[in-house]
């Protein structure tokens, strides 16, 4: 499979991040997670499912995301995941974390 | 399992889900429908990985493989019974020894009183006397006043209760309120703080208080133990508030105490507790009515009770202030240097006394370390067998096992799974052990108790003992299981899957199963030679010169404390004399005397000192003493090797006269006739008694003691309450005891006999120790040569399987039957020689340590060892036989066409 160009891996870790802030709008199944962070990102990030499934079955573990079997609006039966109270802390946490990362390597690439 | 099962079907639906929305953007996105289910599985990535990296996301999978390796370690148990059954077998046997032996020394050595906060009594010193001593303390000192008792209870600001009990237990006669005849109770007098120090309550009725031990003869109650309670009265609750009369004394019953309570010697359990203000009430009334006052009566243990956060060290030091307090008191104002200089050594080590006093803790511990020590053996050699057998079952699953590497199967893995069934032998193998070591216990403690009373002690498996248990069952699985596990899981894989059996692996596996044999031989020859070595002990025990002739001679023990007369009373005399006058009167009676002692029954020891001799201190110390009728040395058979015997003449009012043994008469007069000297118990009445004659050396309070110096007083001048009554007769004992009895009762009806044995019986009962440790080392050596023959068999048998070949080729070029079943055994009696050379010096060290059990030995004992080896080498050279013999029966011409 050729690589298209215009698409970055994701830095290691952020995708549990990336998960929990999709999950902030409401319930989804883990294709429609797939699909959301690849449009909001203007299909620049793209999800690998080997990392993807082990991520939401560790999430669940840690008690971040709940899970429950519910009907699409067209009907099929997908295993939807929901951000806990306890997620929700966690993705402010892990936001900061990010910002501070982010500002630093902002600072090393580009110093005043 | 279920939950396994559940989960992966909710990851198939999961995933098929997602490829199916996937397939329909496909779809939607202009993918053919054919092609779609091939874009959607493209786009999505390898569907079993991620299945397989999720389901590691669930953290439950080391759970799991356990899971798996237990049942499939089931599954290879069921497959091979016969294993499964010699595996958990031996090992039932092994463990469950090693439970029995540390379950007796968990319930005398290790396990604390059934009391609060065990952890903060201390005992006034070892508490290894007993009796009164009435000497100034001079040294460390371990019987106390009850004067003394008092004072640190008044005085101490360093435990929070302090308590004392009698150190001998009174055996009384009881008459129950309603009944009219007497029974045997025994009764143990104690502080009325007793209860409320070792926070022990009733389980009926109350416990007696300091306040009821106050006034002397002032409170007569009693509370019962509950194994009485239960015995005599099957628990019956009216029970309390009825009367018991002791001596002529009624008691009042007031309470029950709780089942797991014996009292705070292990070991002995007294049916009634008394406060010690009742003490000249009970006979035999020690130190009448003056004891309690009088701070010479030193004859109680006491027992205290910590206060929170003090140091056992800090409790000592305050101790010792007030002893030398106290003492100072005793010895008024004008002390002399003597006892000054005494008062200065004079000490109380406080030792911790949560686990109770224990004669029988320094009788049976050595014992019980050899015991150990031996079944400690047997386990191993039980663990060497079963992994010669799990290497011999390894060896025939090394194609399995190639297979299973091969194909991606973790070293590891299979090391864990191999494991996994080692210990799961082992631990069935504990559980039959629990239960063999729960019926061994009551036949162990059966066996070293005396006089046909089974020791009171609770050896129900507590906490402790099932821990260790398990730990050992476990660690058992783990050293038999590792080892073969180690070496079936290194295997050459091409040559393994090619010839079925690799030569490499099969040659190391030889190695450590021949490792093993050597092992088993060693340890089997040490356990050999422990257990001749305590057998041949035991024979010369049995063969020692008693001096006294123990055939023949019935031994009444006599209540004659019960007889309602001070021990000096005349009248006690004349009821001796006259029983004595009956007995002898009976048909095939030829002596009967009252005396102290007989044998092994205590000591009267007194510092004596001869008339206008100068003697070596030492002397003055320890002569031990009896006092007998007339015709105690006829009754024994010692035989007067000078002078005279006592007669009817020695009265109390005669001149004092005393019969003295060979090694006194040599100890203090020696090189001259000792008929006429004297001698006498201070150096101010050294010309007290006469020395009438001399009588052979005896054995007096052990079979194992040296010749010690005694000497002999008529009762008539020496009167005491004389326990003993020995009688001599010839012919038929049978019926005798009864005539006995009648005689008794026609002189006196208040003298009570205790029990009658014949002299044989209590000599041989001295032995008990020692014949539980030859009879249990025995059985435990003759275990270890039956495993290791059967080791040795099974590893040869194996190896002769392997030989078939060459064996057939040799035959075939023409090797005798003879040459084949020496060529086989060759190999295995050079084992057993390493076994031997490594064995026998061992056994050797450990004799060291066990000489205080061993008499009569030297430190190399040649007809031990040799018979050890003998017993040995034959047993393995049959062993070894049986497979070499089945070699050379094979015929050249099928072993040839096999290979």
């Amino acid at each position: 499979m050729a690589k298209e160009p215009n698409r970055v891996e994701l830095l290691q870790g952020t995708l549990d991040m990336l998960i929990l802030r999709t999950l902030l709008f409401g319930p989804m199944h883990g294709h429609g997670i797939t699909k959301h962070i690849q449009r909001t990102s203007d299909d620049v990030l793209q999800v690998d499912h080997g990392s993807l499934y082990p991520a939401l079955h560790r999430l669940e573990r840690q008690g971040w995301i709940a899970s429950k079997w519910e009907n699409t609006d067209r009907g099929r039966e997908m295993k939807f995941y929901r951000l806990t109270a306890a997620g929700r802390k966690q993705l402010v946490l892990e936001e900061s974390k990010w910002q501070q990362l982010a500002s630093a390597i902002a600072r090393v690439m580009r110093p005043a | 399992m279920w939950w396994r099962n559940k989960r992966n079907q909710d990851l198939e639906r999961e995933i098929r889900g997602h490829l199916e929305l996937e397939e329909e953007e496909q779809r939607n996105a202009g993918v053919t429908p054919d092609d779609a289910p091939h874009a959607a599985r493209r786009a999505f990535g390898n569907v079993g990985l991620i299945k397989e990296v999720t389901r590691e996301m669930w953290g439950w999978t080391s759970l799991e493989r356990l899971g798996q390796d237990l049942r499939y370690a089931v599954r290879m148990m069921r497959k091979s019974p016969g294993f499964t059954a010699v595996a958990v077998l031996s090992l039932a046997l092994g463990i469950g020894a090693n439970t029995a032996i540390f379950s007796l020394m968990n319930a005398i050595m290790l396990r604390s009183l059934p009391v609060q906060e065990p952890d903060r009594l201390v005992l006034f010193g070892a508490g290894k006397w007993g009796g009164i001593i009435d000497d100034l303390p001079d040294r460390s000192w371990q019987l106390f006043s009850y004067t003394f008792y008092r004072h640190v209870q008044r005085k101490n600001q360093v435990f929070s209760g302090v308590a004392a009990m009698e150190s001998m237990e009174n055996d009384v006669r009881a008459i129950v309120s309603g009944n009219n005849q007497s029974e045997p109770v025994s009764a143990r007098l104690v502080s009325g703080t007793y209860f409320s120090v070792l926070g022990v309550n009733a389980v009926a009725g109350r416990t007696f208080t300091d306040a009821e031990d106050q006034t002397p003869g002032g409170n007569p109650v009693a509370v019962m133990s509950y194994s009485w309670w239960q015995r005599r009265f099957g628990r019956d609750a009216s029970v309390i508030g009825k009367t018991l009369t002791i001596g002529s004394t009624v008691f009042h019953i007031i309470g029950v105490a709780p089942p797991d309570f014996f009292g705070t010697s292990v070991g002995e359990s007294p049916d009634l507790w008394i406060p010690a203000a009742m003490i000249a009430q009970v006979p035999p009334a020690w130190g009448g009515e003056n004891a309690l006052p009088d701070p010479a009566f030193q004859s109680f243990y006491i027992l205290a009770r910590l206060n929170p956060g003090v140091t056992l060290t800090q409790a000592g030091a305050q101790v010792n202030v007030l002893f030398k307090q106290a003492l100072r008191e005793r010895v008024g104002s004008a002390p002399s240097q003597k006892e000054l200089s005494a008062i200065q050594h004079a000490l109380i080590e406080l030792t911790p006394g949560g686990r109770g006093l224990s004669w029988i803790r320094g009788r049976i511990s050595t014992l019980l370390e050899i015991l150990m020590g031996a079944v400690g053996l047997v386990l191993l050699i039980a663990c060497a067998n079963i992994a010669n057998l799990l290497l011999a079952r390894a060896a025939s699953r090394q194609k399995e096992i190639a297979v299973r590497l091969s194909i991606g199967a973790g070293r590891l893995r299979l090391i864990r799974q191999m494991l996994t069934e080692s210990t799961l032998l082992a631990l069935a193998g504990g559980v039959a052990g629990i239960l063999l070591a729960w019926w061994a216990v009551g036949f162990l403690l059966w066996m070293v108790s005396t006089g046909g009373e089974t020791l009171p002690l609770s050896v129900t498996p507590d906490a402790l003992v099932l821990w260790f248990t398990t730990l050992l069952s476990l660690a058992t699985g783990i050293l038999f299981g590792l080892a073969p596990a180690l070496r079936a899981t290194r295997v050459e894989l091409s040559s393994s899957l090619k010839e079925g059996r690799g030569s490499l692996a099969a040659r190391s596996r030889n190695v450590l199963a021949k490792a093993l044999i050597v092992s088993q031989v060693a340890l089997s020859v040490v356990l050999l030679i422990g257990a001749s070595l305590f057998v041949r002990s035991l024979v010369n025990l049995r063969n020692v010169d008693t001096g006294f002739n123990k055939e023949n001679v019935l031994v009444v023990g006599v209540d004659t404390a019960s007889a309602g007369y001070k021990a000096d009373d005349p009248r006690l005399t004349a009821v001796y004399q006259q029983v004595e006058q009956r007995v002898s009167e009976l048909p095939g009676v030829r002596a009967a005397s009252f005396s102290i002692f007989t044998f092994q029954q205590g000591a009267w020891t007194m510092s004596t000192y001869p008339q206008g001799r100068t003697q070596p201190p030492e002397n003055h110390r320890e002569i031990h003493n009896n006092s007998v009728g007339p015709g105690f040395f006829a009754a024994m058979d010692l035989p007067v090797v000078l002078g005279r015997a006592f007669n009817s003449r020695d009265t109390a009012k005669s001149p004092k006269v005393a019969v003295i043994n060979e090694t006194m008469a040599r100890t203090f007069f020696p090189g001259e006739s000792p008929i006429g000297l004297r001698y006498g118990y201070s150096p101010e009445h050294s010309g007290e008694f006469e020395v009438v004659g001399v009588m052979r050396d005896a054995k007096y309070e052990s079979l194992r003691e040296s010749p010690k110096p005694m000497a002999f007083y008529p009762y008539t001048q020496q009167p005491r309450y004389l326990g003993d009554f020995t009688v001599r007769y010839s012919g038929d004992p049978r019926g005798l005891a009864q005539e006995i009895r009648r005689a008794f009762a026609a002189v006196n009806s208040n003298l009570p006999i205790t029990n009658v044995r014949t002299l044989a019986e209590q000599v041989d009962d001295t032995l008990i120790g020692d014949k539980l440790v030859a009879r249990l080392s025995s059985f435990f050596g003759l275990l270890a040569l039956l495993l290791a023959s059967i080791g040795i068999y099974g590893v040869l048998s194996y190896a002769v399987a392997g030989r078939t070949g060459e064996v057939g080729l040799r035959m075939a070029l023409g090797a005798k039957r003879s040459n084949v079943v020496w060529l086989v055994m060759r190999d295995v009696l050079v084992l057993v020689a390493g076994g031997l050379v490594i064995g026998v010096p061992a056994a050797l060290a450990l004799e060291r340590l066990a000489s205080g059990m061993l008499f009569g030995l030297g430190n190399v004992d040649g007809p031990s060892i040799a018979a050890a080896v003998s017993i040995l080498a034959l047993v393995a050279g049959v062993a070894a036989y049986l497979p070499a013999r089945k070699a050379s029966l094979v015929d050249p011409m099928t072993a040839l066409r096999y290979e």
